[in-house]
Formats: C-alpha cells, sequence, structure tokens
C-alpha cells in the first residue's frame, strides 16, 4: 500500500512544532542551565560574539546575529563558517586579548560535526569561550567546549532531516541573548518571562493554521512535482530562511536549489533558463526596508514566466499568477521571532514534494518507508566526510 | 481590613506610598489601632524617610549603591542588580507597623513611606492591613 504523502517526517517534524515549543523554552531559559554555562562574570568578559555552525546552524546563527546585536552590548557579532575560523583567521584577526571573549557560540545538534569540533578546538587553544549548543551532552564537541549547553530538545520518531533542532537551537540562542542581555543591564528583570510568553505564543499561533497552511503547500506540491530547480529569495533576516528551505530542498527532493537577496537574483539567478520549471520562493514582509524591491522581484519572476510563492504575513497584492501563503504575526515588538516559523510553508512544500514525486531523502532512504538504504554511497565511510574529516586549524 | 495594591517601577527608583496608604485608612475609617505594610518582594524595600527634597533619597540609593555595588563576586548568579539587590532589601526591610492615632498614621511631619526598587523596573505588590484597637 502507498504511503500517505501527507504523512512524512518533515512535514510530521512541523505539525509538532507548536506542540513542543513550551518544553523547549522551558528548557532553554532554565534559570539554573543559563548561570552556569553563563556565570555573571562570564557574561561581563564577552566583548564580541563569533556565531558559527555547517549547514542548517549556519542559517541558525544568521537568524540570530541581530538578537545578539540587540540585547546584548557587545561590540559586535559576526557570523562565521567554520573553516573561516579555523583556517583562515589568525588570534589578532578574531580578537583575543581579553579573558572569555570572543564567545565562540558553536552550533551542532549532533555535536559530531567535524568542523565544529576544528572550531572549538582553536577557541580552546586560543583561550576564547568556546560554548556549543547541541543535543549531545557526550559528543565531541560537548567534550572540547569549555561549556556546553545542552537543548535536550524532546525526542521525535523520524525527525529527519533536522527542523525541531533547528528550532530548539534558534532558542537556545535567543535564551543566551537573554541571559546576557539581563545580566548586562540591557533587559529588564521581567524581560526572560515576556519572551518566554511571546516565543510560546507565536510559535503556538501555527498550531490552529498548520492545516490551511499545509492544505496550501500539498495543493502546490502537485503542480510543482516534477520541478527540479527551486529558488529561494529573501532580504536582511529573511536570507537566512531562504538558505534553510534551499537545504530543506536539496536534502528532501534532491533537486537543484539556489538562495539569494531579491537585487542579486535580479543579476544572477532571473536569467536561468525555462523559467516555467523553476519554483521560485519569496519571504517578503512589509516591515522589511527592501520591501519595494521583494515586489518588484515578484513581479519581474512572474512577468519571465516563474511560478512563484510569496511567503509573507500580511495581505498585498503581488500580482497576477503569484501563489501567496499568509502566516501569523508575530506578537507586536517581537518581529525578531518571525524566523522562527517562517521557514515552515517551504519545509512542508519540500516533504510533500519530496513525497508526491517518490524522491529520497538524502538519496539514501526508501520513498514511502523512510528506511536507510544500507549500502547507499552517501553515507559510506570515508565518501560522507562531515563527521571524520581531517582536524586541523592555524593560529 | 487588608488592601493590596499594584505600583509600576522604574530603575532604582523610589516611588512614595505614603498617599495611597492614607487613603486606605480613611477608607477604613479606622480611628486608633495599627496599620502594617508589607512588600513581598525580595529584591524591593520598604523606608520611612523624608519625602521633602527628593535629593536624600537620591543619597540613600548612591549609598547604597556604594556601600552594596552591582558587583559580578555574589554567589547568586541570577544578575548583579538581583543580588545586590537582595542584600539591600534585607537591609533596609520589606514592612512597617505604624500606630493610627485620630484616624491618621503617626509619621513625622516630614516622614513619608517609599517603596525602594532594586530590581526594576517592574510591577510590584504591597499589602496595607489596618486593625483597630479594640
Amino acid at each position: 500500500m502507498k504511503q500517505n504523502p501527507k504523512d512524512n517526517p518533515i512535514c510530521n517534524q512541523v505539525y509538532s512544532l507548536p506542540d513542543m515549543i513550551e518544553e523547549q523554552v522551558k528548557l532553554c531559559f532554565s534559570p539554573e542551565q543559563l548561570e552556569e554555562i553563563l556565570p555573571v562574570s562570564a557574561c561581563f568578559d564577552i566583548r564580541k560574539v563569533l556565531i558559527t555552525g555547517c549547514g542548517d546552524s549556519l542559517a541558525v546563527a544568521g537568524n540570530m546575529k541581530p538578537i545578539i546585536e540587540k540585547f546584548c552590548d557587545v561590540m559586535s557579532c559576526k557570523v562565521l563558517d567554520p573553516v573561516t575560523f579555523t583556517r583562515y583567521m589568525s588570534k589578532g584577526d578574531i580578537g583575543i586579548g581579553e579573558p572569555n571573549s570572543p564567545l565562540v557560540l558553536s552550533i551542532s545538534a549532533g555535536g559530531e560535526t567535524s568542523r565544529v569540533v576544528e572550531v572549538l578546538e582553536k577557541a580552546s587553544e586560543l583561550k576564547a569561550f568556546p560554548l556549543v549548543i547541541t543535543n549531545n551532552a557526550n559528543s565531541s564537541c560537548a567534550k572540547k567546549a569549555k561549556k556546553s549547553f545542552i537543548m535536550k530538545t524532546p525526542k521525535m520518531a523520524n525527525d529527519f532531516p533536522g527542523l525541531r533542532s533547528y528550532l530548539a537551537n534558534m532558542i537556545g540562542i535567543i535564551s543566551i541573548a537573554c541571559r546576557l542581555g539581563l545580566v548586562r543591564g540591557v533587559l529588564q528583570p521581567e524581560e526572560p518571562q515576556i519572551w518566554q510568553e511571546a516565543i510560546n505564543t507565536y510559535v503556538k499561533s501555527f498550531g490552529p493554521e498548520m492545516a490551511r497552511i499545509s492544505d496550501a503547500m500539498f495543493s502546490l506540491a502537485e503542480e510543482w512535482k516534477d520541478f527540479r530547480r527551486f529558488d529561494f529569495i529573501g532580504d536582511g533576516v529573511s536570507l537566512n530562511s531562504a538558505l534553510f528551505s534551499q537545504e530543506k530542498f536539496y536534502e528532501c527532493t534532491g533537486s537543484i536549489s539556489c538562495y539569494n537577496d531579491s537585487e542579486d537574483w535580479c543579476h544572477i539567478d532571473y536569467f536561468m533558463k525555462n523559467p516555467e520549471t523553476v519554483g521560485t520562493i519569496f519571504y517578503a514582509y512589509q516591515d522589511h526596508p527592501s520591501y519595494s524591491r521583494i515586489k518588484e522581484s515578484i513581479g519581474s519572476a512572474a512577468k519571465i514566466g516563474r511560478p512563484v510563492l510569496v511567503i509573507t504575513d500580511r495581505e498585498d497584492d503581488f500580482g497576477e499568477g503569484v501563489k501567496v501563503i499568509c502566516l501569523p504575526q508575530t506578537p507586536a515588538g517581537f518581529e525578531w521571532l518571525r524566523p522562527l516559523m517562517d521557514y515552515t510553508p517551504a519545509a512542508l512544500l519540500a516533504g510533500y514534494i519530496s513525497a508526491l514525486a517518490e524522491r529520497q531523502y538524502f538519496n539514501s532512504f526508501e520513498a514511502g518507508t523512510y528506511l536507510r538504504i544500507e549500502d547507499s554511497k552517501f553515507f559510506a565511510p570515508g565518501t560522507m566526510t562531515l563527521k571524520d574529516s581531517k582536524i586541523e586549524y592555524i593560529l | 481590613m487588608i488592601y493590596r495594591r499594584q505600583i509600576r517601577t522604574a530603575f532604582n527608583g523610589y516611588p512614595s506610598i505614603t498617599e495611597d496608604v492614607n487613603g486606605c485608612l480613611a477608607e477604613s475609617g479606622v480611628q486608633e489601632g495599627y496599620c502594617c505594610i508589607m512588600i513581598p518582594h525580595s529584591t524591593a524595600a520598604l523606608a520611612i524617610t523624608s519625602f521633602w527634597d527628593p535629593r536624600g533619597l537620591d543619597d540613600l540609593v548612591d549609598e547604597l549603591g556604594r556601600n552594596i555595588p552591582t558587583r559580578v563576586s555574589y554567589r547568586n548568579q541570577t544578575s548583579p542588580y538581583d543580588a545586590s539587590g537582595h542584600v539591600k532589601s534585607v537591609l533596609l526591610g520589606s514592612t512597617a507597623m505604624l500606630p493610627i492615632h485620630n484616624g491618621k498614621l503617626v509619621l513625622g511631619s516630614s516622614q513619608g513611606l517609599v517603596l525602594m526598587e532594586f530590581d526594576g523596573p517592574r510591577t510590584r505588590n504591597y499589602t496595607i492591613m489596618i486593625q483597630a484597637a479594640d
């Protein structure tokens, strides 16, 4: 019997997010855990913050950078890919010189990614403050870090490709930002509670809307299931949701996927051949400073024949033929929470396209059953090198 | 009679609650007795001090800050404001018991009741209990 295409690991995870959020927020905002990983003196030591990770984690980092900048009173916050940190940056470039600074926030849900281990080793060697955000307290990353922030994300069966961990890692960094902001006197004492309520309210607001969003994405997946190319476009912080969406499309559908901002998309991706076969997804929010440019790009995409989906949270006229999915709005004053959930339509779409087109996740999982193909070359030791790559760093 | 009140404080604020307590007393109709004021928080305090010159209250806040500063070395790791606020709160106290005579609080002419905030801004509660003498 054929598997129900709506019952697949990525869509099941999307559906689970409103139910998991309260527990995850409680775990991440636990005062005991935050005080243990970031004692008051360390909070004051931190001058600069670097956030790094691979794949999804780099999108987490990009989403969270503005929050660190806004609430933590640090001199700077940079997002770096691990290789830049470990191989291309000198001690001086990194800003070593004071104790416990920079804070090197390294994200690895599984905790075994070689590049992140490498980051933590170099940060330790330089006497910076290596802190890992992970779900695995016994991992190599946890062993190398000065402090480990264990997410303890509630487990569910078939939680791959990682979506719950993506949300959990963002919550983890938000709670760190809240801790730093509170101790350094940027945030008022009641704000940790207010933040937790805002996060819970926002994520839970998707619960009653999930069927509507899911049905719309399923209908679109039926139209787009044979496409092999997708573009994701977002500006500012939404570029990270575009990146994450691109990643899910690679993982679930194996299709060529690109991400870009609305300006460069017009300069580059716009020229892809056979535009009518390229699924094109925009993130468009009215409070973004580049909203007018995003709308121009949406118009251009539609006019050259691209099938277009716009992900937004306020109705607007995006032009004829453009499909629009409108998401719940963030609580007032908490627009920066939007990345917690705005990737969900794209994730659902990836899951449905994969199921309808009978594609294999990661080229290695049976369509329909999601059981790993035993002899998949894509996961063969020595071929897939995410966990056994040579550790090397340059001081 | 018991009255429960809320007030929004400022950072290092010191709002007077004297007028509100007098209002409760008038409403109660008690002429002779006792009034107990209680602040149920561990990083705020209740002080009886002069309200004529606010610079005196600024001095109080400054001196408390100098003697119990918001430093990083407290064992309490919640935040420097929270940790020092606990100490300040204990030293100043959080209750006052005042006599009532002829329907008025027995206070000196320049004395008033001040809620001292050490970890604000916040919404704070206080309770006023008025007991007739007989």
